[in-house]
């Protein structure tokens, strides 16, 4: 009989960061959705790459920055992050994406919380630089992924024959449960 | 889908941090709803008080948030030791989450529906979250120990579930009362 190959432990903590245990897209799934959203699936997907990236370099650089700093220096971590986090405002401004109100609220102001909370998040983790990269890239892959997606799926609702009652964000999060409950399924191999 | 958003969509995309993370049991629900709507009263009257409109305005805001949700998270662990086991990450997220900062904005003036609406969708997917996911409800037992309804309830993709079916549900009472009214007024100009 053929022996079962079990996961690694990286291989496990990729697969549960992806989505399942995705704290960033957790927590700021509203939020970034709202910043990356456009008309076209192409449009969201190139938007959806530069929050992304942007994401993954602010959170190496507030975890080197965190490591580097003696652990006395922990208490100025919301300050590091804080400064990581405006470069990362700066970047996504250059590009052109943060321009313009969403319903009263500055574009800007709606993106800090992903920025500063990631790093926060990954920093509670306490992960070795492996895990870290490991954990950030699902974390954004992740992210990047349920974007398209969710595009994808609105398309489909807004055009299908579907009571106006469903042609609404509540089956985007039942769409959601569905693929992290899908993602869950992988975690017992 | 997006172009017309009602008060309800928009704390459920602005506030959807404290309800997928701070609801897993009813006294958490309670805690997280209660300190988000204090601190967002809090720079609502803060934000009133300023009288210019630069970018910084929003960044003090900002600071404030945070700091104010790191003080809660201190002040409910020293005085009240009991719900320290309820407090978690997600109370001192609070600062980042948009909907703390809906009162600071010039345009928007349904602040207190806002706030009612969030205190609602908390308890409401907080009670669910903890009967169906542990079987309990405030503490008390209401299942066979170790034998709850839904387990996957209390994890992520349980909390969006519920979320959704609340959305849902709170969406077709909405249309229906809209569609009763409007036959309601068609039968009177009948008359």
């Amino acid at each position: 009989m053929k022996e079962v190959k079990k996961l690694s432990e990286l291989q496990r903590l990729f697969l549960d960061s992806i989505l399942s245990k995705n704290m960033s897209l957790a927590y700021f799934l509203g939020v970034l959705y709202m910043m990356v959203e456009s008309k076209t699936i192409k449009e969201t997907t190139i938007r959806g790459l530069k929050f992304v990236s942007t994401v993954f370099v602010i959170n190496i650089l507030g975890w080197l920055l965190n490591s580097i700093l003696p652990a006395y220096y922990d208490p100025l971590n919301p300050a590091i992050f804080f400064i990581t986090t405006l470069l990362g405002v700066i970047i996504l401004k250059y590009w052109g994406e943060l321009d313009g109100e969403w319903f009263g609220l500055p574009r800007y102001i709606l993106i800090i919380g992903p920025l500063f909370g990631s790093q926060l998040l990954i920093q509670s983790g306490n992960f070795t630089y492996p895990k870290m990269m490991v954990v950030n890239s699902a974390y954004v892959l992740g992210s990047f992924i349920l974007f398209v997606l969710i595009a994808s799926i609105k398309e489909e609702i807004l055009v299908s024959d579907a009571s106006p009652v469903f042609k609404s964000y509540s089956t985007i999060l039942a769409a959601i449960a569905m693929l992290a409950l899908g993602i869950i399924g992988f975690q017992l191999i | 889908m997006d172009n017309d958003l009602t008060i309800l969509e928009k704390v459920l995309l602005m506030g959807l941090l404290p309800l997928l993370g701070g609801t897993t049991n009813l006294y958490q629900s309670l805690i997280i709803a209660l300190s988000a709507i204090i601190i967002s009263i809090i720079i609502k009257y803060i934000a009133d008080t300023f009288t210019f409109e630069y970018d910084y305005k929003w960044y003090i805001l900002f600071g404030l948030g945070i700091t104010l949700s790191y003080i809660f998270y201190i002040t409910i662990i020293n005085i009240f030791p009991f719900f320290e086991m309820y407090t978690n990450i997600y109370l001192l997220l609070l600062g980042v989450t948009p909907l703390i900062y809906v009162g600071a904005s010039s345009t928007e003036h349904h602040f207190f529906d806002y706030q009612k609406d969030f205190f609602i969708l908390m308890i409401m997917v907080g009670a669910f979250r903890e009967m169906l996911g542990l079987g309990t409800i405030l503490g008390i037992q209401l299942t066979k120990p170790g034998y709850p309804p839904f387990g996957f309830v209390k994890d992520f993709p349980g909390a969006f579930l519920i979320v959704s079916v609340i959305y849902l549900i709170v969406e077709v009472t909405r249309r229906n009362k809209i569609k009763n009214n409007k036959q309601d007024e068609g039968s009177e100009k009948i008359v």
